[in-house]
């Protein structure tokens, strides 16, 4: 007769591999039982992984893993099933003395194994382990910027993509080219699919680019980013890794020194006043290709766009906003992390309304204006917004003026009578953006309103501080409790069981193994007597509590002579 | 020999030479009663051997002493393979495995058995406890080679909830290796490297009351354990302090010390002078009555100035009484108040201004008052070695000072785990203590071995891991310690229980568990044995008490002799 090991903890504890035998088994010699386990596990094809048989019913197993039970029951009994703790049963089938039953396991699961009149058996376990994303890092260049050597004609970077079962054989790689400076920064995108060199879970992406071919031929940044895959079925994960940047400095050609590479670059917040010149000019010099309805509404787009921008600088001076539009508006769905809070749905424009809008612009935009609603006050009169020192605050109220006439003149279909106002914003919002200094208010404290009918009373009745009671973070008495009653002492109390197991069942998402601690538990409640699955479960219940804030010891009460002594010192 | 042994001898020597005489003037009698005439050289021969029997029982009684040759014992301990010298006696106590020798069992039966040694040479890894203690001879130690593992080992004393506590060691003769404190879930929380001979501490926190056993793993350098140790972890969560904090006016630091006294659970209130009679909080009056309830008084000087005279009295009478009272000096302080404090044990010597620390090294302020005195007993230290808290005891209780006055600005930046450790220590060492003793026990004890429990008042009980009680017995001769033995048998957490149903949780360790521990412990004592006695004189005769055998059995021929010479009668013809 034998009780089959059972393993029980994937980190490497191994639980008693023979259980004492229940005492209903030993009572009961006709009972039926488990003689001979087999566990066969094919992973998913993808993994690549062989399929395996184990004796334990124990396992760890690639999510979408089949497993099969193979089990020898003795004698005969009619039925044998897996009822597993998310609830749901499994019947096994027979085939002569050999039950068995398959199940795809898509999650972590217990179960146990029951058949009629067998004596209860221990909770086993199969964990199911996620397919893991690949992990892409850089190889060369060793830093994730690097500046151009003079000279420079090719770029080589290598990625090294590696993967728990495998990686795809290709990979996509994001070239992206910035160039320009300060106000006019343009920038475009490619991407290139590069084939990966290696083993099965890890290869190596590398690409030569040609610097003259991607267009890097003056000042600019390209950036290189590589996309990688995996090969899960039936969807593969996706990692985007890290980019690196070469950059070519404006004043590489006499740089000396870092001075030129280090100038300061004063955020891009008021960029977009020259998208809407830019636009205007286009919009011009296209009018006599366009019919008079077309570019009416074209020219009333960009109203929009300088209407929304005129509101976005209106709030840096408090002035209240009209409606809630504050987003720009957009080609497409910024791919880049923007601001946190969710913009207004922005006003849909097509890709030919002859404008165009940086990405970059509008999330280094977005965020300035969040940074001061969430810690400004700018719902107040012009004076009172003290975001900008008054010079600044003044030259963006021109600018505000300019945008005024700009917008008026857009919106009546008179781009070229718009265009003076809109270069005049223009100067106006870059001589702002010179000023680098910006002031935030003060917040004051909220104090409570004043009972006028005690004022100058002199009475003093009923004053006095309530204090807050203060939240204990301390671990929850019932894992206390539970653990006092684990802890060996003898003629110690016993151990609440159930109220654990629903505290558990409870707290499930707080804690890190819970699986482990339902099952040790219901190991311990079937064999009380068994001092490792005790200490299993002591092990889980340590983690579980986490560390507790610091208590203060009392000091030991002296001894009889000792308190006689200080009797006597008085 | 003693006087009252010289006594007795010369007791029974009277005895004896009364009844000689007693003997003689019977035959007397007795021949000049009969008639018949016997021949002279009867009595004469009846005479004599009265007399050498009653020399002879003398010497059966007080046999004379006698000297002994020049042997040596040699008593193999465990751990030593019996090497014999000429002239030596080869012993193995049971712990030896030595083949071919005498086997016995302790030293006190080789020494009986074998009267004529006049030293003992012990090889090996030292006589085990059962045979340590005064001997009559001379005697040598020839250690075996020094223990690998654990050599000193001092396990943790009782720790609150979440508190540190710190496990100290020394490792013997390994050359290199790690020491890994492992918690309960099998995890390293501390390590350290060790050389040979190396002390190390590690220190670990405890989480939610109740006993705990940490492991203390020896790796060598090759990473394969070569020892390891339970170290158990008593938690005790006792009774929360109930602390009251009176302050003359708003600050942080009593805010910050009402804030860190509610997260550690302490039963804190906190009343503040506002001014103008108006007070924030509530505590309790400052009377006998309410001072009882109280275990942590502590007061700042604004405060203390206010303080109605009674309200002072009643205060000094709680602290006999065994309550704490921390005085928090927040500046320069008056010449009247410091007679008042100097009554209550505390005087304080210097301005009282505060020294600020050195610039950007983030410390703390302290005022420049020195609680002096000889009975002052520093809490903390600051690194010039200066008192920053401390206190001295009056009556039952004790009366501290803490010259430190922004520990608040710990919390603030981001070390609130500091300001715990501060204040947590303040108001132990402070606060009126637990009023139960506990039993006392040795922090390490064996199974298999002896160890004592003390503090015992009428009687005393063990609860073994089996959940049995065993009754203890309190050995007399320990005297106020109130000791008794106890022989644990198997290993796990006990109890021992005294009378007051005050318990105190200890481990035993299987008796294999760090043998090292135990055999330095040997020999150490072994050593310590060896230089205790003096060297043994080669030259020395010893003189041991000598056999009555001979005597007596000299005794029973001549008894025999005189009964037949006297019982027999002349033929009467």
């Amino acid at each position: 007769m034998v009780i089959m090991a059972a393993l029980f903890w994937p980190q490497g504890r191994a639980a008693p591999t023979e259980s004492p035998s229940p005492a209903s088994e030993a009572a009961e010699p006709d009972a039926p039982r488990i003689t001979r386990t087999r566990l066969r596990i094919v992973p998913p094809g993808y993994t690549g992984l062989p399929a395996r048989e184990q004796a334990e019913l124990d396992a760890r197993v690639p999510v979408g893993s089949r497993v099969e039970w193979l089990l020898d029951v003795a004698p005969r009994p009619d039925t044998v099933s897996a009822a597993f703790s998310e609830g749901g049963r499994l019947a096994f089938s027979r085939r002569r003395d050999r039950w068995s039953a398959t199940r795809v396991m898509d999650q972590s699961t217990l179960y146990r194994i029951e058949a009629d009149g067998m004596a209860r058996q221990r909770l086993h376990r199969i964990d199911a382990v996620e397919d893991a994303p690949p992990v892409v890092s850089l190889v060369t260049p060793d830093s994730q910027l690097v500046l151009a050597a003079a000279g420079q004609t090719t770029f080589a970077p290598v990625f090294e993509v590696s993967d728990d079962y495998g990686v795809a054989t290709t990979a996509e790689l994001r070239i992206t080219l910035t160039q320009g400076e300060g106000e006019a920064i343009t920038s475009e995108s490619r991407t290139l699919t590069v084939r990966g060199r290696g083993d099965g879970r890890s290869k190596r992406f590398s690409a030569t680019l040609n610097l003259a071919r991607e267009g890097l031929v003056g000042p600019g940044d390209l950036i290189v980013q590589l996309v990688a895959r995996d090969n899960r079925r039936p969807r593969s994960q996706v990692t985007e890794g890290p980019s690196v940047i070469l950059r070519r400095s404006a004043a590489l050609g006499s740089a000396d020194g870092l001075d030129g590479l280090l100038r300061p670059v004063m955020p891009a917040y008021f960029a977009s006043q020259r998208q809407i010149i830019i636009d205007a000019e286009a919009l011009v010099a296209e009018r006599r290709d366009l019919e008079p309805r077309q570019f009416l509404d074209r020219s009333n787009g960009l109203g929009v766009d300088q209407a929304r921008l005129r509101l976005r600088y209106g709030q840096f001076l408090g002035e209240e906003t009209e409606g809630g539009g504050l987003a720009l508006p957009t080609n497409d769905a910024p791919t880049l992390p923007t601001n946190d809070t969710p913009a207004p749905a922005p006003e849909v424009h097509g890709p030919d309304d002859g404008h165009d809008h940086s990405d970059e612009e509008l999330a280094s935009f977005g965020s300035a204006v969040d940074v001061l609603r969430e810690y400004g006050h700018a719902h107040d009169d012009g004076d009172a917004a003290t975001l900008f020192d008054p010079g600044t605050r003044s030259t963006l109220g021109n600018a505000l003026d300019a945008m005024w006439s700009s917008e008026r003149a857009l919106r009546q279909g008179r781009p070229e009578e718009a265009l003076p106002f809109a270069y005049q914003a223009l100067e106006f919002l870059q001589e702002a953006q010179r000023a680098d200094r910006v002031f935030l208010p003060r917040t004051g404290s909220d104090l409570p309103p004043l009972d006028m009918s005690r004022r100058l009373t002199g009475d003093r009745d009923d004053i006095g501080a309530r204090l807050p009671p203060v939240q204990s973070a301390n671990a929850d008495p019932t894992l206390e409790r539970a653990w006092r009653a684990l802890d060996d002492r003898p003629g110690g109390g016993r151990v609440d069981l159930d109220g654990l197991e629903r505290w558990v069942r409870g707290a499930s998402g707080r804690l890190e193994d819970p699986l482990g601690l339902i099952a040790a538990i219901d190991t311990l409640r079937a064999e009380p007597g068994c001092s490792d699955c005790r200490r299993a479960l002591q092990a889980l219940l340590w983690d579980a509590m986490g560390a507790t804030p610091a208590r203060v010891e009392r000091r030991e009460a002296p001894n009889r002579r000792g308190r006689r002594y200080l009797e006597a010192l008085q | 020999m003693s006087d009252g042994g010289t006594t007795l001898h010369w007791v029974t020597a009277s005895v004896i030479a009364a009844a000689v005489l007693a003997g003689a003037v019977r035959l007397l009698l007795w021949r000049r009663a009969s008639r018949a005439e016997a021949p002279v050289w009867r009595l004469a021969a009846l005479l004599g051997l009265q007399l050498t029997a009653a020399v002879l029982l003398y010497l059966t009684l007080n046999p004379p002493p006698t000297a002994v040759g020049a042997a040596a014992l040699r008593i193999v301990t465990s751990g030593q393979v019996a090497g014999t010298n000429p002239g030596e006696i080869p012993v193995a106590l049971p712990e030896s495995d030595a083949p071919a020798v005498v086997r016995v069992p302790d030293l006190a039966t080789a020494l009986r058995r074998f009267p004529e040694a006049r030293s003992v040479r012990v090889s090996g890894d030292g006589l085990p406890p059962r045979d340590q203690g005064a001997l009559p001879v001379p005697l040598e130690y020839e250690p075996g080679p020094a223990p690998v593992g654990l050599v000193e080992f001092s396990p943790p004393s009782p720790a609150a909830p979440g508190a540190g506590f710190e496990v100290g060691g020394r490792v013997g003769a390994l050359a290199a290796g790690v020491v890994e404190l492992v918690d309960p879930a099998d995890q390293i929380v501390d390590r350290a490297s060790v050389e040979a001979g190396d002390r190390f501490q590690l220190a670990a926190y405890t989480r939610a009351a109740g006993l705990t056993l940490f492991h203390l793993r020896l790796r060598n350098a090759e990473g394969a354990l070569v020892e390891e140790i339970a170290v158990p972890v008593e938690t005790r969560d006792a009774a929360a302090v109930r602390m009251m904090v009176l302050a003359g006016a708003p600050n942080p630091e009593v805010r910050q010390i009402r804030r860190w006294a509610e997260s550690a659970e302490l039963d804190v209130s906190l009343q503040v002078d506002l001014g103008a009679g108006l007070r924030l909080g509530d505590a309790a009056p400052l009377t006998a009555a309410g001072l009882s309830e109280v275990d942590l008084l502590v007061i700042d000087d604004r405060r203390w100035e206010t303080l109605p005279s009674p309200s002072r009295g009643a205060v000094a009478a709680a602290v006999r009484d065994g309550m704490g009272l921390l005085l928090r000096p927040t500046g320069p302080i008056g010449g009247e108040t410091r007679r008042q404090w100097a009554s209550l044990g505390v005087s304080l010597s210097g301005t009282g201004d505060a020294v600020a620390p050195p610039d950007d090294s983030g410390g703390l302020t302290r005022l420049d008052l020195i609680h002096g005195g000889q009975a002052a007993v520093p809490i903390l230290l600051d690194d010039q070695e200066a008192v920053t808290a401390g206190w001295s005891s009056l009556g039952l209780g004790r009366v501290g000072v803490v010259t430190l006055v922004d520990t608040y600005t710990l919390a603030l930046t981001g070390r609130p785990e500091q300001h715990s450790r501060i204040w947590g220590a303040v108001v132990s060492a402070l606060a009126r203590p637990d009023d139960q003793a506990r039993p006392e026990v040795e922090s390490l004890a064996w199974s298999g071995r002896r160890m004592a429990v003390c503090g015992l008042q009428d009687e005393g009980r063990v609860i073994d891991p089996s959940g049995t009680a065993r009754g203890l017995i309190i050995d007399p001769k320990a005297g106020g310690r109130r000791c008794a033995a106890w022989w644990p048998d198997t290993a796990g957490w006990h109890v021992a229980v005294d009378d007051r149903d005050q318990q105190t949780p200890f481990y035993v360790h299987p008796a294999d568990a760090a043998s090292s521990l135990l055999r330095a412990a040997d020999r150490q004592a072994t050593l310590d044995m060896a230089s205790a006695t003096p060297d043994a004189d080669a030259r020395a005769r010893r003189h041991v008490a000598g056999s009555p055998w001979p005597w007596f059995t000299g005794l029973l021929a001549l008894l025999a002799l005189l009964w037949w010479l006297e019982r027999r009668r002349p033929r009467q013809d």
